[in-house]
């Protein structure tokens, strides 16, 4: 005869259900956490922009020369990265370029995603006319090659900051705004809004409580992707001479002092172009991690 | 099968809710309107359960949703209590919302993914600030013990729940306000057979309990039949007869009607071969543009030329007994028996 060992008395402990509550966007959370890329990537982006805030603390001089001692090779005593032509501080260019590239990314991302979010939300709610007039304007503003706008803004307007955020958010928006439309759109015919609209609800209700919960993910995952780019028009403008110029630093205009003195002083190209690539690409990983944790159709 | 449902409350002289010559077009092309619903008129008693039925796509949620407020009317009025509801504003457009509520089709598209159960339930009840949020909690409790689910279900979210929990929950949202009349858009027709009669007792259960009204939507004629007093058939747009439901069962007079019941088989195998079925010929007419003529007319084994100017009204043939066709009262003789 076989053993039987007796059940333990805590059975009634180890038989209850373990199913655990979890709100929509912690169970998100959970499933990006097992995406070691996305993960890695996140860390790493923040690590840069860390580099980038805190860094401008300790490296503040960016901007001070150093004639005798130009060219200098990483590693040289008070210059870690070593320093460009006029006897600059690489590292604290560096750290500088970061800080502008990283903000000019985010601000205008967020620009971007408030407005498109904002006119697509409006155009999709209210449909009829007034989203007919406000998509064919889309379609306008998206016709238009963008670096035309940007190149034309930035030689008429001036150059640096300001207008290069002001020229790279009259473009970026259309997407967001066609995005966000749609989802609009498919959203409000969805029965729990006409349950809301039945109750009594008013439109800001409705909004607030239905609509942007309900179309929030896409537009998170499309303000990820769209970082990527803004920085990237950003870096291309500085390099040929039209965003931000020396002697402020961003990752463009490093880039391009580093070109200048190619096949010599390579660090001075690298160092910039490298964490700008890596950069790009976390922003890339992160939106397709993004993207699938936030898959309504990957919940249980 | 009887009728379950001889409601002893139901307030004949008193029609609480009145539906004249409702039209609601929606614009699908340059000159093209798709006439969802084309002139329809009836009224729903106090306490009774009036059972719309029709094929998919005749116009039963537009008119539902016509009574919810959903929609503006293309033309036709519909009163409540005596008053035209598309001139209510601020307070009255509330106690609309307050006495008329609707339980949807689809339970997987009537809530919110994004809402808990509690949240869900509640919704109208903050709308309205109706209650601090301690009552609202109690509140919620206790209609989630009225409609079958328990407190514990309260911090879920919808898909965690099947899909008759789900319209169990719909029904506690639309309760939640202490509404008298409630629109149920084919409530049961996602469900599987076994949980449509969980949710119909349900709603036959509350009716009771809470003296409510409804106007009960479905395509199955034989699941009206067992809820309703009365029944209304609609037809593109139309509504082609009105009668009580035993009447409309033993008399059906409106040539669609007789079409439609003698497609549901019975239960006597030896009734059941003896039966005689109406096959419709012809297809369904596109809604969009339909002429103004008798919508059955593509279809009708007694078409004539007088049943093309112009739809035919509603009349009361025999006492509440509504039907509109050309023939009217010719249909009750020999001739056009079944
Ligand atoms: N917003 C809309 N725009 C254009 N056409 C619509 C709209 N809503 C409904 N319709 C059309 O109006 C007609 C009636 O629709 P309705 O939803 O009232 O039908 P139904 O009887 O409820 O059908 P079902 O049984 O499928 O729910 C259909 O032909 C439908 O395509
Ligand atoms: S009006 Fe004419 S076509 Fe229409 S149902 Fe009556 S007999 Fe048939
Ligand atoms: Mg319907």
């Amino acid at each position: 005869m076989a053993d039987f060992t007796p059940i333990p008395k805590n059975i009634e402990e180890s038989n209850r259900s373990v199913r655990v509550f979890v709100s929509y966007g912690k169970d998100a959370w959970n499933r990006l956490k097992k995406n070691k890329v996305a993960v890695a990537s996140l860390v790493f982006i923040i690590f840069v922009i860390l580099f980038g805030f805190a860094g401008s603390v300790f490296f503040p001089n960016y901007t001070k020369q150093n004639l005798l001692n130009t060219f200098a090779p990483p590693g040289s005593p008070g210059a870690p990265l070593g320093t460009d032509e006029l006897g600059r501080d690489l590292l604290s260019r560096l750290v500088r370029g970061t800080k502008i590239s990283i903000s000019i990314g985010l601000t205008v991302a967020t620009i971007n995603i408030i407005i498109g979010s904002v006119y697509g939300g409006i155009a999709g709610y209210f449909g009829g006319a007034a989203d007919m007039i406000m998509m064919r304007i889309v379609d306008i503003v998206i016709s238009i090659p963008e670096m035309i706008i940007l190149i034309l803004l930035l030689t008429i307007i001036s150059k640096g900051m300001p207008t290069l955020i002001l020229a790279l958010c009259l473009t970026g928006w259309t997407g967001t705004a066609r995005l966000v439309r749609g989802q609009v759109l498919q959203l409000r015919e969805q029965e729990y809004i006409l349950s809301a609209r039945v109750l009594g609800a008013g439109k800001f209700f409705i909004i607030l409580r239905h609509l942007l919960p309900n179309a929030i993910d896409p537009i998170i995952v499309r303000f990820a992707m769209s970082i990527p780019g803004v920085i990237f028009a950003e870096a291309f403008l500085s390099y040929i001479g039209l965003g931000v110029s020396i002697p402020d630093a961003s990752w463009g205009n490093l880039a391009q002092v580093g070109s200048n003195q190619f096949p010599n002083y390579l660090w001075l190209f690298f160092m910039p172009a490298t964490l700008f690539s890596l950069t790009m690409l976390a922003f890339n990983l992160l939106g397709d991690g993004l993207r699938d944790a936030l898959d309504p159709k990957q919940r249980w | 099968m009887s009728n379950i449902n001889s409601n002893t409350d139901v307030n004949h002289s008193n029609p609480l809710l009145e539906v004249r010559s409702l039209k609601k077009y929606f614009k699908v092309g340059r000159r093209q309107f798709l006439k969802a619903v084309d002139g329809i008129t009836f009224h729903i008693y106090q306490g009774e359960t009036f059972g719309l039925v029709g094929e998919s796509g005749c116009g039963k949620s537009t008119t539902g949703r016509a009574i919810a407020r959903l929609y503006s009317l293309t033309g036709g009025e519909i009163l409540y209590d005596g008053m035209d509801i598309s001139k209510f504003k601020g307070k009255a457009a509330t106690r609309y919302a307050f006495d008329v509520q609707m339980v949807f089709q689809d339970p997987y598209a009537s809530l919110d993914p994004r809402m808990t159960v509690e949240s869900i339930v509640a919704e109208g009840m903050k709308i309205h600030r109706m209650y601090n949020s301690e009552q609202t909690r109690a509140k919620v409790y206790e209609l989630l013990e009225k409609v079958g689910l328990n407190k514990e279900h309260a911090a879920r979210f919808p898909h965690e729940f099947s899909g008759g929990q789900r319209q169990r929950i719909g029904i506690a949202r639309a309760l939640a306000v202490n509404p008298k009349f409630l629109v149920c858009d084919e409530p049961v027709s996602a469900l599987d057979v076994s949980i449509q009669a969980q949710i119909i007792n349900l709603l036959r259960d509350l009716q009771r309990e809470f003296n409510l009204t409804y106007l009960f939507i479905a395509h199955d004629l034989s699941l009206v039949k067992y809820l309703s007093d009365r029944i209304g058939v609609m037809y593109l747009g139309s509504l082609l007869e009105v009668a009580p439901a035993e009447e409309l069962y033993k008399n059906p007079l409106h040539p669609y009607t007789r079409a439609l019941l003698s497609a549901i088989p019975v239960p006597d195998p030896a009734e059941e071969s003896e039966r005689t079925r109406i096959l419709l010929q012809g297809d369904v007419q596109s809604p969009i543009n339909t002429p103004e003529q008798c919508k059955f007319y593509s279809r009708c084994k007694y078409a004539e030329a007088r049943c093309r100017e112009r739809i035919p009204p509603l009349v009361e043939t025999t006492e509440g007994h509504w039907i509109a066709c050309a023939l009217n009262k010719e249909l009750n003789t020999d001739a056009y028996a079944i």
